[in-house]
């Protein structure tokens, strides 16, 4: 049980910290999800799976992109407690298949809309902080608003490991009891959603954001090819 | 102060974006620049309502060093610098998105993910590297060209042809995410829910197409996502209700 807690807390201080590179600091992309799940997957001795898991979540979260003042979806927050829960319950439950993270998928994605509304309330709380940056600027102190880029960086640290511990948790509580109560038909169902159903949503999401028709058809010629290297062999 | 840029969103807000964090960049260059009142003024004048592309803030940010030195030499006026910030931070904004958030990202993501997919397990960090290369670059290039060409910085971003660049990525994304799809489709032939062989890259193909068609009449992804996931569960119980298929 402290390993358990042990592990979520370490959790909540990543998705943290990734939440940070998301808009506040660097902006180095390593709140992605295929870097964020990949990163703790290698934590917490899953390497391979957390590539994996991450190349999907990245794919089915393309379209997640900060326009001006547009906030989108938060994919760091939902991808993190994904994977959290997945290497939480290889880890301490039983071994991942592919029903289970599925079901974590599943449960994991609304996630993504409790970021997106944290980060609209904390866009609102900086408004304070403006506020105290024009009073310090009227008399040139030019401490108070490094403090103000200080306190907004905390707070967003703050809040969103908060949520990443809370909703990890949560999501972890709901998969362990949902999963021990599925049938061999939901299992089966829920690996078919997991192995065809995502990729090939996660695929579409991505060709979507694709601007010219001739791209779509230099997918599905590639499509083609591929599969028929594969199918002959000529891959493996 | 090129650090100091890549907290330019920490405290972005509604009212004026980017404000604090323009004005937290120019501060030790405009405690160089001015003193007393003019530096308050100064400080005060940065704190106006500003929002571009992050990585392209360098440029206006060396830009606008640039012109508030003209300020304190009496070449130029205090509006001149909120009128220069006020018309290019769009444009900056739109190459920057373009560029960034709607080429070289899903370029890189769409390698990385292909890579992963083919057994390539760095290639997470090879996501980072190539996307970062090209971000970082044209961050520190920014803030040199800005300071160094003050208002003509625009035009020299716009020979660097971003936009032009980024048209040719969004063919290999795409020659990417179609590899990526077939090699989808072989791991579900391998895997324990594998329906009858060979047909796993028809069903794959025809089941992005189908998902391409949604979303491209706006249904959500997240609407899909359960739609479809509702439908297979209701589907596979019913079937294996009348004969075991899976």
């Amino acid at each position: 049980m402290t390993g358990l807690t042990l592990n979520l807390a370490l959790i909540s201080v990543i998705g943290g910290l990734l939440s940070l590179d998301r808009r506040a600091a660097m902006q180095l992309m390593l709140s992605q999800p295929l870097v964020a799940v990949s990163l703790l997957g290698w934590m917490m001795g899953y390497p391979q799976d957390g590539v994996l898991l991450g190349a999907l979540l990245q794919l089915i979260w393309m379209s997640c992109v900060l326009f001006g003042a547009n906030v989108p979806r938060n994919d760091t927050l939902a991808s993190v407690s994904i994977g959290g829960v997945c290497f939480l319950y290889a880890s301490y439950v039983q071994p991942l298949d592919a029903a289970t993270w599925t079901l974590a998928v599943l449960l994991g994605v609304p996630i993504c809309v409790l970021g997106q509304w944290l980060d609209i309330k904390l866009d609102h709380l900086n408004l304070g902080l403006a506020a105290k940056a024009d009073e310090a600027a009227l008399v040139g102190d030019t401490r108070a608003i490094s403090f103000s880029i200080f306190q907004a960086i905390l707070r967003i640290f703050l809040v969103n490991a908060t949520a990443v511990a809370v909703t990890t948790a949560t999501v972890l509580y709901l998969v362990v009891m949902i999963r021990g109560r599925l049938g061999p038909s939901s299992v089966d169902g829920l690996g078919i959603i997991g192995i065809y159903l995502i990729p090939a949503l996660g695929v579409a999401v991505a060709l979507s954001l694709l601007r010219h028709r001739k791209g779509l058809l230099l997918a599905a010629l590639t499509f083609i090819v591929v599969s028929t290297i594969i199918a002959q062999g000529q891959l493996h | 102060m090129l650090w100091r840029s890549f907290f330019l969103q920490a405290a972005a807000n509604y009212e004026r974006m980017q404000n604090v964090g323009f004005a937290f960049c120019m501060s030790p260059a405009l405690a160089k620049i001015h003193e007393g009142k003019d530096f308050n003024a100064a400080l005060t004048r940065h704190l106006e309502f500003f929002n571009t592309h992050p990585y392209m803030a360098s440029a206006l940010i060396g830009a606008s060093i640039r012109m508030e030195e003209e300020i304190a030499a009496g070449t130029k006026k205090p509006q001149d610098v909120r009128d220069f910030k006020r018309f290019m931070m769009g444009p900056m904004a739109a190459i920057g998105d373009s560029f960034f958030w709607m080429s070289l990202r899903p370029f890189a993501a769409a390698w990385a993910i292909m890579g992963a997919l083919s057994g390539i397990y760095w290639a997470p960090i090879g996501f980072l590297i190539l996307f970062n290369l090209c971000h970082l670059s044209l961050r520190v290039y920014g803030l040199f060209a800005g300071y160094r060409d003050g208002e003509k910085v625009c035009e020299r971003i716009h020979r660097l042809a971003l936009v032009r660049f980024a048209e040719r990525t969004h063919y290999l994304a795409a020659i990417f995410l179609g590899a990526s799809g077939a090699i989808f489709a072989d791991r579900a032939m391998a895997s324990k829910v594998s329906l009858t062989d060979g047909i796993e890259p028809f069903l794959m193909f025809s089941m992005i197409l189908i998902y391409l068609l949604a979303l491209k009449r706006g249904i959500a992804m997240v609407g899909v996502l359960y739609g479809s996931a509702f439908c297979t569960v209701l589907l596979v119980m019913f079937l294996n209700s009348l004969f075991p298929l899976v």
